[in-house]
């Protein structure tokens, strides 16, 4: 006869995670005597609250535990172990995480759920129709993130046309810019050949700053100006980077565009990399680069080069109290 | 949404080097301050200086502060001079976005 027990440790909500467990006791000794522990068990964050307490509100099989009792801030559950239900719990935790991770499915998880919940007329039903949401919410999000990569590479693909001219009148290097091949997969190698590059354009703290900033984890080519254009190609994996104007200004004092460094994937925009404004001042004859955050990606170059000034949060929100003067 | 009458703030920017009008009175200058100097001069990377004269520079908790008491112009060899209102500016530079830790690099 099987002795084993399924320990389920409800949680709170935003305090303390859920856990999930089999134990040869169906006592509280399961947590503190190693020698009732058995290896496997399962921890999702306390945040996934809804769908877990859901189900156990719903299912007869889980209203009625052999056994409750309250640790740490858990209260735990005991049922007696069996093949189905085990499978059932881990379902339940894999679908709540699930539901979790997107932010689409989280605001629909009330109707998500009780769909589910409709069809669990016994365990193994249960377990397909979680199944059989997830496959479909996969699906839902696949198609709905490649119709989203479409509309992001036309949008960047008719801004580029737009802002055209202004490349071509201040930014001609732009169109055929010396690209540099660095070592992308040892930070060491990268972060050497980087440095070395970037000396002969900026003083040695600034080089450092940018080798460091590109060579942990980046995998784009990026962008330098100072007296000229160069690239620095610091790809560690095969995929195709492209680079879009999205946005341009021309003033009397500057021109400017922003520039958007993407990722492709079989034609489409896979990843947004980097975003930075590049800029002529007019007076100084100068060029300059500042990389700005990637959550300004649907903003315009105004807002871009205000984030630069600190007169705009990394959201592109800008105090309208400000009376900008600049030369 | 701003009324006709709010006075906005002035920022005033000369290439890579910022002065943001702060609301900092003297009283409070004058006991978490210290003066610095009577100079203001930013020097650039490219070896030209911005420079201010006859101003008060001050170090506070939020950087260098400048206190200009009469229009004082804002001088630097590459770009045109800037005239500065009276008023108290904090010193700032543009910033730049660190790519490796996400955080912007004042």
């Amino acid at each position: 006869m099987d002795n084993r027990y399924i320990h389920l440790g409800v949680g709170v909500s935003g305090i303390r995670s859920y856990s999930l467990g089999i134990c040869k006791c169906f006592t509280s000794t399961c947590l503190v005597n190693s020698k009732y522990r058995e290896l496997h068990k399962i921890y999702v964050a306390s945040h996934v609250d809804y769908v877990i307490r859901k189900f156990i509100d719903n299912l007869d099989i889980l209203k009625n535990p052999f056994h409750t009792y309250r640790s740490r801030d858990r209260t735990y559950y005991v049922y007696k172990y069996s093949d189905k239900l085990w499978s059932l719990l881990k379902q339940i935790f894999m679908f709540a995480e699930f539901i979790h991770s997107n932010k689409k499915l989280r605001y629909r998880k009330r109707e998500i759920v009780e769909n589910v919940l409709s069809k669990c007329r016994d365990v193994d039903r249960c377990i397909d129709s979680i199944i059989d949401t997830v496959n479909r919410l996969e699906f839902e999000i696949r198609k709905r993130r490649e119709r989203g990569k479409k509309a992001l590479l036309s949008r960047f693909e008719n801004n580029n046309k737009k802002c055209l001219h202004i490349i071509k009148k201040y930014f001609s290097d732009l169109e055929n810019t010396p690209t540099f091949k660095v070592s992308g997969i040892g930070f060491a190698e990268c972060f050497e050949d980087t440095t070395k590059i970037l000396r002969k354009m900026f003083p040695d703290d600034v080089a450092s700053r940018y080798a460091n900033s590109i060579c942990a984890g980046g995998n784009s080519i990026y962008l330098f100006a100072r007296d000229s254009i160069i690239a620095i190609d610091a790809r560690y994996s095969n995929h195709d980077v492209k680079i879009f104007c999205d946005s341009c200004i021309d003033t009397p004092g500057y021109a400017m565009v922003k520039l958007v460094g993407v990722s492709m994937i079989n034609g489409y925009v896979d990843r947004v990399d980097w975003i930075a404004v590049l800029g002529y001042d007019k007076h100084s004859n100068q060029i300059f680069l500042h990389y700005v955050p990637k959550t300004l990606v649907f903003r315009d170059a105004e807002v871009c080069r205000r984030w630069i000034m600190g007169l705009a949060d990394n959201y592109g929100n800008t105090d309208s109290d400000v009376e900008i003067i600049e030369v | 949404m701003s009324s006709p009458e709010t006075i906005k703030k002035k920022v005033y920017r000369q290439g890579d080097v910022i002065l943001e009008q702060v609301e900092i009175s003297q009283h409070d200058l004058d006991l978490y301050a210290k003066l610095e100097s009577n100079k203001l001069e930013i020097r650039s990377e490219n070896g030209h200086s911005h420079v201010m004269n006859s101003i008060k520079l001050y170090r506070y908790h939020i950087g260098q502060v400048v206190v200009v008491e009469k229009p004082t112009p804002l001088v630097h060899e590459q770009h045109p001079t800037l005239i500065i209102e009276p008023g108290v500016y904090r010193i700032r530079f543009v910033r730049d976005w660190l790519l490796r830790e996400s955080r912007p690099y004042d």
